[in-house]
């Protein structure tokens, strides 16, 4: 614990396990937390009292801000651009759902500068096919 | 009454930061770290005879990154690339345990144990652990040199919620007041001073306390849905604040409870 406890201060950037880490929408928090619930379910009667405040919290709100409430919508959204999107910016493209390019762009401003400069068209295309995969999920 | 303000934290007015002292958000505001700005901020508040409540307020600047701070202070804008907030994350732990729960069933009761441990706590390191997902492996056991308890190293999967700075994400209205209002992602509170909300929404007193434009075609309530950018995190060892701003293209409220519910 104490080696957390000095390290944080200095806290400026996103950790060198955050890089690594793979970033999550909220609809798959959404899964594996309703997952880990129903788990507990099957263990004790009362769930609700073996779960912390924090899991409850983020169970709470993920499932008002999911866009995606079918697994295999999930999938297909996260499956989508693998070759050409970083997954960060996918994460946030899959919680936002923005309509229009600007909007997407004010969302995420790295997504024009990110080294494979996306035109507005290709994001055009890639905010199309998203809300085609919510469309049909 | 002395107040010496720095022109870098303008987006706080004096006035405001009065106000919000006399209601007790002083320990919000001013015992920020602002580190991550790359200033501190240090408030004084003492009384004397002759004024009811006297303020200094400054700031040290000289840390890293002060330009960068005022950059984002001033227009909000984020200097590092937004991380979503949950991610998938391994982290080890050394775990203790006694004597009594060696055997075959050993590794459960480790992992039983990890879990009370470790979910629902929040480290500034790596935000709120929401939930464990998995176990990658345990290490060898060491002795304690006394007493007996061994000590394992776990490797585990888990799920933290971690909020970044410059980061764009939908909340939940919990509180307002004339100071502005806090909202709430998951575990994490967010505070967005009524600077940070567009000039044209005024607040509104009553039994339900809200921002609302001149026209009132917008409404902040309690229980509005609204997506907002955190300008700012305070993370300590256990917990973690934010000051969001909604006041930048697309940010605002998404719903308000009127009209879904």
């Amino acid at each position: 614990m104490s080696g957390e406890e000095e390290e944080n201060a200095a806290e400026l950037k996103i950790g060198d396990e955050f890089l690594k880490a793979k970033c999550l929408m909220n609809c798959e928090v959404s899964l594996i937390l309703d997952h880990k619930y129903e788990q507990l379910q099957q263990m004790s009667e009362d769930p609700m009292n073996q779960v912390s405040q924090v899991f409850e919290k983020s169970l709470q709100y993920v499932k008002r801000f999911s866009r995606y409430k079918n697994p295999d919508a999930v999938r297909q959204v996260r499956e989508y651009p693998r070759s050409h999107l970083h997954q960060n910016l996918l994460c946030v493209l899959g919680n936002l759902c923005p309509e229009t390019v600007e909007e997407a762009i004010a969302m995420v401003p790295s997504i024009k500068s990110r080294g494979r400069g996306h035109d507005d068209e290709a994001i055009e295309k890639m905010l199309n096919d998203m809300s085609l995969i919510k469309k049909f999920e | 009454m002395t107040i010496t303000f720095t022109p870098f934290l303008y987006p706080f007015s004096n006035d405001f930061d009065l106000t919000m002292m006399k209601l007790g958000f002083c320990g919000f505001l001013m015992n920020q770290n602002f580190e991550p700005y790359g200033f501190s901020l240090i408030a004084t508040i003492f009384r004397s005879h002759d004024q009811p409540t006297c303020c200094t307020a400054g700031a040290s600047a000289g840390c890293r990154g002060l330009s960068e701070g005022r950059l984002c202070l001033a227009a909000g804008r984020p200097y590092s690339t937004p991380g979503k907030m949950f991610f998938h994350i391994v982290l080890e732990r050394n775990m203790q345990l006694h004597p009594r729960h060696f055997g075959r069933d050993l590794r459960e009761k480790l992992v039983s144990k990890l879990m009370k441990d470790v979910e629902g706590t929040c480290s500034g390191r790596h935000g709120f652990v929401v939930a464990i997902t998995g176990i990658e492996n345990v290490g060898k056991g060491l002795i304690r040199d006394g007493t007996g308890f061994v000590t394992f190293p776990v490797k585990y999967q888990c799920v933290v919620f971690r909020p970044f700075k410059g980061e764009i994400l939908e909340a939940v209205v919990s509180m307002v007041n004339k100071m502005g209002f806090f909202a709430e992602a998951g575990p994490v509170q967010i505070f967005v001073s009524n600077h940070l909300i567009p000039d044209d929404m005024e607040f509104q007193s009553g039994d339900m306390p809200n921002y609302t434009t001149s026209d009132g075609s917008v409404k902040i309530q309690k229980e509005s849905e609204v997506r907002l950018k955190i300008i700012g995190t305070r993370v300590d060892a256990t917990e973690i604040f934010c000051i969001g701003t909604i006041k930048d293209d697309f940010l605002g409220v998404i719903s308000d409870p009127g009209t879904t519910s």
